[in-house]
């Protein structure tokens, strides 16, 4: 057993001396940093894209607008909710007039879970942005809730307003992820498509949109106008709320009520459900499943750091084997306690490359994806802000 | 006659086959305590087979060996030091902590392997590299590395296949002084060579096995005296004129030296007369027979 373990301890150290070892610890974090990282810089150091929109139909910039804003608007008030103790600080970067809406949105979503919360920001910033919003009747909310949107719709205007004037610059120290950070729009209200069409071949705007007389109709006379062929951000970001605007006066047109559509719309749900060893059903949670999917994971990261080190455990051997350094071994012990060392000295150094896999994605996931994933303010700047 | 408890190594009537090849045939030796026995053969004799097998590396088909009083070499290994035929070190280990780890795998503490390899090394003038990796050493400061490894556990019986292969005559020298220490240190020392000067000169006995056939066997002095007496002559000049010898039997020419071997009856005073004018005569000694006219004329000429 001393012997098997004095070969295990010279193949772990053997393998850490080599470069395929740290090759293999490198592996996890490289790609890491390609698939996440490299992402998240190159969207920040792209420039803000300015466009225009010539709205021939009157009525769907006004949409796009105000359907753009409630993404904007939920992940700002929900970073403000999740700062916790930080949360009056950034209470200060809004402007003065908004806050005490802010305050109420805070003081009233404490007690909530995050999912009742999202949801209630999903219906908040809903009421927030349009004076329709259907399935929502405040007067029948309880306590807390009822305060929140008596308070939205006394400030809808204002906040409306703010978010509007609200410029990229500005935007950014709300969190890179924010779309007015992302895309602005310049107004320019006489403005003929030749006009626009200067405007894009100066360089004054990175792309117009025209939007036809009858989009709810037909795609007639409706068009995305750029120069740049492999940026199709603007374009898709554009399009996705000028549909939801248009479909909605589809279903308008057709007389189609809002609970009709949504009741189609609505998907199956099967709650999931499981049997205890007790015989009772039992709900299953999101916690629930990430801890049966943890030994896979597990046994993947094992797989694949095995695959990696195989090569030097053949490597080894075949060197150990060419150059008769295995009978010199053998003349000291039992091929099983040579055999049982190595495959323990290769086990110790998958265990590591392994273990330092996970505490890179501990890491990553502890200081990286927040900045990813959700807006982040520069708590830095508080004072400087502007009132609309 | 030897008793077994004298012996540190006993084969006897040893078969080794590999397939419907017999690699060693029936073999049967003895080796003292203390004493360096020479294990002689052409390529492919079953030397290394013969000697894997007391190694416990391979096991034999029929017969018994005992090493060191045990008929399981295996637990008398940390007691054995062997040096296999084809020297290998691992590249990436400095010489100290490698001669450190074999120490290791033979029993000693971990200070005990250190001091051992650090006094060793510096002994053997390897000191300087003893925090050379390896792969940086020549081919011979390899070898010694490997050598030194065979002894750092201080054994009782030291098995070498081919030690002096590939060596420079100096080191040659060092590996013969090494074998030498180990005889005066009281250990037994086997070694198989095809250097028939080296085994000469070291060896109080002999082994010599041909096809897996023991062909020789006994004290070194006994075999020699037992065989035709001939002739060492060192000389200058052409060496095609020794031929001409009245009553040769057999000629081992090398250019400066030779050996020459006379039928029965003739008379090395005529041989001398013959060379006198013909060639510049340095040496002319009539002796034993060398070790090489021993092998030569034990397996035969070479095919």
């Amino acid at each position: 057993m001393k012997k098997a373990l004095l070969v295990a301890l010279r193949e772990y150290v053997e393998n850490l001396r080599t470069k395929t070892f740290w090759i293999g610890i490198a592996f996890l974090p490289i790609i890491l940093i390609l698939s996440v990282v490299v992402p998240k810089l190159l969207s920040d150091v792209k420039d803000v894209r300015t466009y225009a929109v010539l709205d021939r139909s009157g009525w769907l910039l006004d949409e796009v607008d105000r359907r753009s804003a409630m993404p904007d608007l939920a992940a700002v008030y929900r970073e403000v909710i999740e700062l916790g103790p930080d949360s009056e600080r950034a209470v200060e970067l809004f402007p003065t007039e908004i806050r005490e809406n802010v305050r109420v949105f805070l003081e009233n979503t404490r007690e909530f879970d995050e999912g009742k919360r999202d949801e209630m920001l999903d219906q908040a910033m809903g009421l927030l942005t349009s004076e329709k919003v259907a399935g929502i009747d405040p007067s029948a909310l309880p306590e807390p809730q009822r305060k929140i949107f008596a308070a939205i719709a006394e400030y809808r205007e204002r906040v409306n307003a703010w978010y509007r004037s609200l410029a990229p610059e500005e935007a950014a120290r709300f969190g890179a992820s924010l779309d007015r950070g992302r895309f602005t729009r310049a107004s320019f209200p006489d403005a003929t498509e030749e006009d626009l069409a200067k405007k894009l071949a100066a360089g004054e705007i990175f792309a117009y949109f025209v939007v036809g007389e009858d989009v709810v109709s037909n795609n007639e006379g409706s068009h995305y106008v750029s120069n740049n062929r492999t940026d199709e951000e603007l374009r898709q970001w554009f399009t996705r709320y000028a549909t939801q605007a248009i479909r909605e006066r589809r279903f308008e047109e057709r007389q189609i009520a809002r609970a009709d559509v949504e009741y189609i719309q609505a998907p199956v749900v099967f709650s999931r459900e499981e049997i205890s060893k007790t015989g009772e059903r039992q709900s299953v949670g999101d916690q629930d499943v990430a801890r049966a999917w943890a030994p896979v994971f597990f046994v993947y990261f094992l797989w694949i750091s095995i695959f990696s080190i195989a090569q030097m455990l053949l490597t080894n051997t075949i060197e150990e084997k060419s150059n008769r350094i295995i009978e010199v071994l053998l003349s000291s012990i039992s091929p099983v306690q040579l055999m049982s060392g190595k495959i323990a000295g290769i086990a110790f150094t998958g265990l590591t490359i392994v273990s330092s896999w996970i505490l890179v994605m501990f890491l990553g996931i502890k200081f990286v994806l927040p900045d990813e994933h959700r807006c982040s303010f520069d708590l830095g700047h508080q004072g400087g802000t502007r009132s609309s | 006659m030897t008793s077994d408890t004298d012996d540190s190594l006993r084969i006897e009537g040893v078969t080794k086959r590999f397939g419907s090849f017999t690699a060693v045939s029936d073999f049967s030796m003895r080796v003292a305590r203390g004493t360096v026995c020479g294990f002689l053969g052409q390529n492919g004799a079953g030397k290394t087979t013969t000697i894997r097998m007391v190694m416990s590396i391979l096991y034999p088909d029929e017969g018994r060996i005992t090493v060191l009083g045990s008929s399981r070499a295996e637990a008398v290994k940390d007691r054995l030091g062997y040096l296999p035929e084809e020297k290998g070190l691992y590249k990436k280990m400095r010489a100290r902590e490698l001669l450190a780890y074999f120490g290791r795998l033979k029993g000693l503490t971990r200070g005990e392997a250190r001091q051992r390899a650090k006094s060793l090394l510096e002994r053997y003038g390897l000191g300087e590299f003893m925090d050379s990796r390896c792969e940086a050493l020549s081919k011979g400061m390899g070898q010694k590395v490997q050598v030194l490894g065979a002894l750092i556990h201080e054994p009782e019986l030291v098995i070498l296949d081919e030690p002096f292969s590939g060596l420079d005559p100096v080191n040659v020298e060092l590996m013969r002084e090494i074998i030498l220490d180990m005889k005066r240190d009281g250990r037994t020392v086997i070694f198989s060579t095809h250097v028939m000067e080296q085994a000469e000169q070291i060896c109080d006995s002999i082994v010599l096995i041909h096809k897996g056939v023991k062909r020789l066997d006994g004290p070194l002095a006994e075999i020699k005296t037992g065989g035709v007496r001939g002739i060492r002559l060192d000389y200058d000049g052409d060496g095609a004129l020794l031929r001409g010898i009245p009553g040769l039997a057999r000629l081992n020419d090398a250019g400066k030296s030779a050996e020459l071997f006379l039928e029965e009856g003739a008379d090395p005073q005529a041989a001398l007369e013959y060379l006198v004018g013909r060639v510049r005569i340095r040496r002319f000694d009539l002796r034993e027979p060398s070790l090489h006219e021993i092998f030569v004329r034990t397996v035969g000429a070479p095919s």
